[in-house]
């Protein structure tokens, strides 16, 4: 069989409007310099956050817009997670959904 | 067009331009409301995923022989289920031609191409659409919302339909639900596999024209979930629906999850040689009866996912005919609230009244006691396994002498599950499923 799709590759079929000015994801590293689980470095289908060096890093434009990492990060993590839509018209655009 | 320049005030706003949003903009302009729809995507339809099955005689209720001109993909001909175990599986397999005849019990849809028929129906009612603009929040004066603002824009109504979908962000922020607990939530991951429709017709034993729908079981990593597999037109709609608790438990990430389903030799097969075209992410309520959040309050109702009306009996899992039956119920009490000119949290409460009038509200409480299977571990980590194993003794002449089928099941279960468990268990799919 052949070798599964990695992850960019998926993300790399994807249609996104990029912001390039303008993150939805902002972080509160207070919160996650005490939060022991991060558990949004393995919850989002986009491996969106990333830890590098002490600081967790979010790249934005490669989110799928599901939500997961704020109920994971409120529930789960120290909320340090604040996560708003992208403005209007801009992020994923589902040519399937 | 923008939201400036429209008048100051008008009879309805709607946010989110799903099934919920759009239905209930189509039936409240249909009733001679001014209505506006705000939605986030450039075009509607763009943001929306789901696993992409409709039950349809709701919608047809709505928009009689919808199936003549909305993009639907396949008429809905069999649903299966599949204990996937380790290198085995036990599949039962559904097929009615029944479900080939008018009205149709459920379709496949693809969101982005079925959402935009929806809205345009709303639209041609005369309700106005506005794309490409978030909603940030709902205006409210003396714990009554009287509107939303997006970016600098506001606009004022008598009552907002809030049809945002899974996240229901902006309740949240206005403090008027209750936060949701994670574990309430799964996260679907799905990929659309594109093969040619002749060998879907083939692999799926199915004309052009119809379709088959299976959920999984097992083959996710032993998270706490399950998988879809839908054939649509030309593409397989294939995902996994998995608990965030337990998906974070596991250390595993999404893909990685989905990657287990696509490799069981009983998926790998009808998925070989295609090309995936798009990968996707949404969240999706446990749902249930007891998970049912605020439906309204003073000036404001709440439809579909965002009050989490979503149902999952194990055989179906149901969001989008109760986005439509919520909206149609939520416009039936805007209509007669502005009849009585009167749009006060008592006069929203027959909203409610409605909603528990309808089928699917039924189906809730019918189905209250199956949420507690969603949450045992042995239906999607043991349960797979042992089905498959007492098969394949059921199947295989040895050269050594066969057991009967209770001896085998004792066999394959030992070390692993407790005849205690297995009988609890069976209780608990008695008491949610069966009696």
């Amino acid at each position: 069989m052949k070798s599964p799709l990695n992850l960019d590759a998926r993300l790399g079929l994807d249609k996104y409007n990029i912001d390039e000015h303008n993150s939805h994801i902002k972080i509160d590293q207070s919160c996650c310099k005490v939060c022991k689980d991060q558990p949004c470095l393995s919850v989002c289908p986009a491996e969106v956050y990333r830890l590098i060096d002490t600081e967790i890093t979010a790249r934005y434009e490669n989110c799928l817009e599901c939500g997961t990492c704020q109920l994971a990060c409120d529930d789960l993590g120290q909320g340090g997670i604040n996560w708003q839509p992208p403005i209007g018209g801009f992020g994923i655009i589902y040519r399937y959904g | 067009m923008g939201l400036r320049g429209i008048v100051d005030k008008i009879d309805v706003v709607v946010v989110g331009a799903g099934p919920a949003g759009s239905v209930a903009a189509y039936l409240l302009a249909k009733a001679g409301m001014q209505v506006v729809v705000i939605e986030r995507g450039q075009s509607p339809g763009q943001k929306n995923v789901s696993g992409g099955l409709i039950f349809s005689r709701i919608y047809d209720q709505i928009f009689p022989g919808f199936w003549e001109q909305a993009p639907v993909e396949r008429k809905i001909r069999g649903h299966g289920m599949m204990f996937l175990g380790e290198g085995a599986s036990t599949t039962l397999d559904f097929r009615d031609d029944d479900g080939l005849q008018a009205p149709y019990n459920a379709f496949s849809v693809l969101r982005s191409r079925f959402d935009p028929w929806l809205v345009k129906q709303a639209e041609d009612a005369g309700a106005m659409v506005i794309s490409g603009y978030s909603v940030d929040e709902l205006l409210q004066e003396d714990g009554r919302v009287k509107g939303v603002r997006a970016g600098q824009d506001e606009l004022f109504a008598d009552v907002v339909v809030v049809a945002e979908g899974t996240r229901s962000d902006l309740l949240k922020k206005a403090g008027l639900r209750e936060d949701f607990a994670a574990g309430d939530v799964s996260l679907g991951v799905k990929e659309i596999i594109e093969l040619p429709e002749s060998t879907i017709n083939d692999r799926f034993q199915c004309r052009s024209g119809e379709g088959m729908a299976y959920t999984t079981v097992g083959s996710l990593g032993g998270v706490a979930g399950g998988g879809f597999l839908y054939t649509n037109q030309d593409t397989l709609s294939l995902g996994a629906v998995i608990k965030i608790p337990s998906l974070y438990q596991s250390g595993q990430q999404p893909h990685q999850i989905l990657d287990q389903l696509k490799s069981h030799p009983s998926i790998s097969r009808l998925i070989e040689g295609g090309v995936v075209v798009e990968y996707s992410a949404q969240t999706v309520h446990s749902g249930g009866h007891h998970l049912i959040s605020r439906l309204y309050g003073d000036g404001f109702v709440v439809a579909g996912s965002a009050a989490r009306l979503v149902l999952n009996n194990l055989v179906t899992l149901r969001g989008m005919d109760l986005a439509v039956a919520s909206a149609a119920a939520a416009a039936k009490a805007i209509t007669h609230c502005r009849e009585n000119g009167n749009f006060s949290v008592g006069a929203l409460a027959s909203y409610e009244t409605f909603l528990r009038d309808t089928a699917v509200y039924q189906d809730l409480v019918t189905f209250r006691h199956t949420h507690p299977i969603l949450k045992n571990s042995r239906f999607f980590e043991d349960y797979p396994d042992l089905i498959c194993g007492v098969m394949q003794d059921m199947f295989s002449v040895n050269t050594h002498p066969a057991d009967k089928a209770y001896a085998s099941l004792k066999r394959n279960m030992k070390g692993r599950i407790a005849m205690m468990d297995l009988v609890k268990d069976l209780y608990q799919i008695g008491r949610g499923l069966v009696l």
